[in-house]
């Protein structure tokens, strides 16, 4: 084998520090025994963190989020699985095209899909923002990650095993149900946990859409306005992080594992 | 109704958008036959088999199973079931509930179930694998039990497509005979796809060779053999040395003449030929005789020289080439055979008698 030359390790090295020094710095801060975040450190100490359980408003933000990305997962996953498998099953007319469409949401930019919902809830329905508003805009942007998932997920298994069970008696709710789901089960909780966390960590359309109540994300903006209290913000950011990172890889994990080989018959 | 065939199918076409797969197939299937479609991959015999088992949906035509029209009977409530070529064993349950599948939708006892399940395991030799998961299942195990899932739910036809087709020369051959002994026992009408020709030569009651999305011929595998009725079916079915040339002469006992570059030949002529026709004579390699002079009437003669000779025990193989037009020829003959030809390779003749070959449409 050949050795890579040096170059190429110093810039895998710079590469990662930027890509993950910036994150990095937020929980050293967090546990910073200081009212800034600036070097040098003064010490260690977690009172921003036992801060946290003492402030209302921000666990008050923390339960609207963590409603919203439990609806926003169940229904986009819910929402995404009859259109993957439509995609993945039928001969469909366009379903390219189709396909692309569901997946615009990656592309648009999220202060011009906040602002186009707004009008549409505003001007157009003429419903009142709330967390439902915050909801529906999640779901729409969870749509395509569901999608991508659940249908490679789909494709990934053998198409006789749905027709056995057609064979062996099944009408094609049972056979969903007793082939179709059960095969398809690690996309679906990689799809759920996809759903959760975006809905979870998103800023921009929940900024715009939501009425009185915040959602956590946007809870954690309205406090960088109190320079003294960043330490406690840097304490949050960091807990979203981890548990995100953790879901994230968890979601991964799932999806990945049991994914057949493309040997007929084979696991 | 019992004399009245299982399987008939009338003018069934299949199109896929504007190609067609399937044209007007019309035949019978009888009752507790072993039944083969064999032709080259792409001949469309899969297709037909999906269209028996109500995967796929004839573009026209109509099917009868058992008497009953099968136009708008999803596959679920056909009397029909398949082994699938991937065998499609389902990976999230174990042998026993992939065998017992089927059993769920009937209105059966759970000890009932349950003994039908542990029949069809002794059936197809799987006692006690029963808790196996299905991706500690060899090959020629996830086999059996695509066998025991089918053959539980105790279809009126079962459907086989190409399931040895996966496995390995030896465990082939022996599930072969297993499978002939399997439907000697359960008595059940097999339809079984496979390409590979030997295959159905040895499984079947009859056999409807295909090509193109035709049937070409629908016969014993005897008849097949030593009967086929065009120049496909001759060279698919085993091997045969054709040569071409024209009608000369047709007798009304059957036979006819054709003469061509290779030389004159007489042989068993198939009804329709006239005189002037194109045609080829057929023969058998182990039909063929070789000699060291010219037979005296100079038909069913070619001169030819040897170009190699392998002996297999209990049969040799030799090929020639013919003197006039330079043509691969097979011949075949016994362990003890004295007209292997020894020393003089060049100079010999090739000849058999009139009833042992055919006279078919080139």
């Amino acid at each position: 084998m050949l050795r890579r030359p040096d170059f190429l390790w110093v810039y895998a090295v710079v590469f990662i520090a930027f890509l993950y020094g910036p994150v990095l710095l937020m929980p050293l801060f967090s546990v910073n025994d200081g009212n800034f975040a600036t070097f040098p450190l003064k010490g260690f100490t977690l009172r921003h963190y036992s801060s946290m359980a003492t402030n209302t408003s921000m666990l008050l933000a923390l339960q609207n989020s963590l409603k919203i990305a439990v609806i926003v997962s169940l229904l986009s996953t819910a929402l995404a699985i009859p259109a993957a498998l439509a995609i993945t099953r039928f001969r469909l007319p366009g379903a390219a095209p189709i396909v692309s469409f569901m997946m615009l949401p990656l592309v648009i930019p999220s202060i011009v899909m906040g602002v186009a919902l707004l009008v549409i809830i505003l001007k157009f329905l003429g419903i009142q923002l709330s967390l439902w508003t915050v909801a529906a805009g999640h779901i729409l942007i969870c749509l395509p990650y569901c999608m991508s998932v659940l249908m490679s997920r789909l494709e990934g298994f053998d198409p006789s095993l749905e027709e056995a069970s057609r064979d062996l008696g099944c009408n094609a709710w049972q056979t969903f149900v007793r082939v179709t789901l059960p095969l398809a089960m690690p996309g679906v909780i990689s799809s759920l946990l996809m759903g959760f966390i975006i809905s979870f960590d998103e800023f921009v359309i929940a900024f715009f859409l939501t009425g009185t109540e915040n959602t956590l994300p946007v809870y954690l903006y309205s406090q960088l306005r109190f320079p003294n209290r960043l330490p406690g913000t840097l304490a949050l950011g960091s807990l979203i992080l981890i548990v995100s990172a953790v879901l994230v890889v968890l979601a991964e994990i799932i999806r990945k594992r049991g994914v057949p080989s493309g040997n007929p018959g084979d696991l | 109704m019992t004399d009245a065939p299982i399987i008939a199918m009338s003018g069934l076409v299949k199109r896929f958008g504007t190609l067609t797969v399937l044209h007007d197939i019309t035949f019978d299937i009888e009752r507790g036959e072993f039944f083969s479609l064999l032709g080259p991959s792409g001949c469309g015999k899969t297709t037909l088999l999906r269209i028996l088992a109500g995967i796929e949906q004839p573009s026209e035509g109509t099917l009868l199973i058992d008497g009953q029209p099968m136009a708008g009977v999803p596959a679920n409530r056909r009397p029909t079931n398949m082994v699938f070529q991937s065998y499609a064993i389902f990976p999230h349950l174990n042998v026993e509930e992939n065998i017992g599948y089927g059993l769920r939708n009937m209105a059966l006892s759970k000890s009932e179930a349950a003994a039908r399940v542990a029949e069809a395991l002794t059936l197809v030799k799987l006692e006690g694998l029963g808790k196996r998961n299905a991706h500690q299942l060899s090959g020629g195990q996830r086999q059996r039990v695509a066998l025991a899932r089918a053959l539980v739910c105790r279809p009126k036809v079962l459907l086989l497509d190409e399931p040895l087709s996966a496995l390995d020369k030896k465990l082939r051959e022996e599930m072969q005979l297993e499978l002939r002994a399997l439907q000697r026992t359960v008595g059940i009408t097999f339809v079984f796809v496979t390409h590979d020709q030997e295959e159905a030569l040895t499984l079947s009651d009859r056999i409807a060779v295909m090509d193109k999305g035709h049937v070409l011929q629908i016969d014993s595998p005897r008849g097949l053999y030593e009967r086929p009725e065009s120049r496909t079916v001759a060279e698919f079915i085993g091997s045969m040395n054709l040569f071409s040339g024209r009608v000369t002469q047709v007798d009304p006992g059957g036979m006819a003449e054709i003469d061509g570059p290779a030389g004159r030949f007489r042989g068993i002529a198939r009804p329709g030929l006239a005189p002037g026709d194109a045609a080829v004579a057929a023969i058998r390699p182990e039909r063929i005789r070789i000699l060291r002079a010219a037979p005296a009437d100079g038909i069913n003669a070619v001169a030819a020289a040897l170009q190699a000779s392998s002996y297999l025990g209990d049969r040799s193989l030799h090929v020639l080439v013919g003197t006039a037009t330079g043509q691969q020829i097979t011949v075949q003959s016994g362990p003890a055979a004295d007209d292997t030809p020894e020393g003089g390779a060049a100079g010999l003749w090739l000849g058999w008698g009139a009833e042992a070959g055919l006279i078919l449409p080139g």
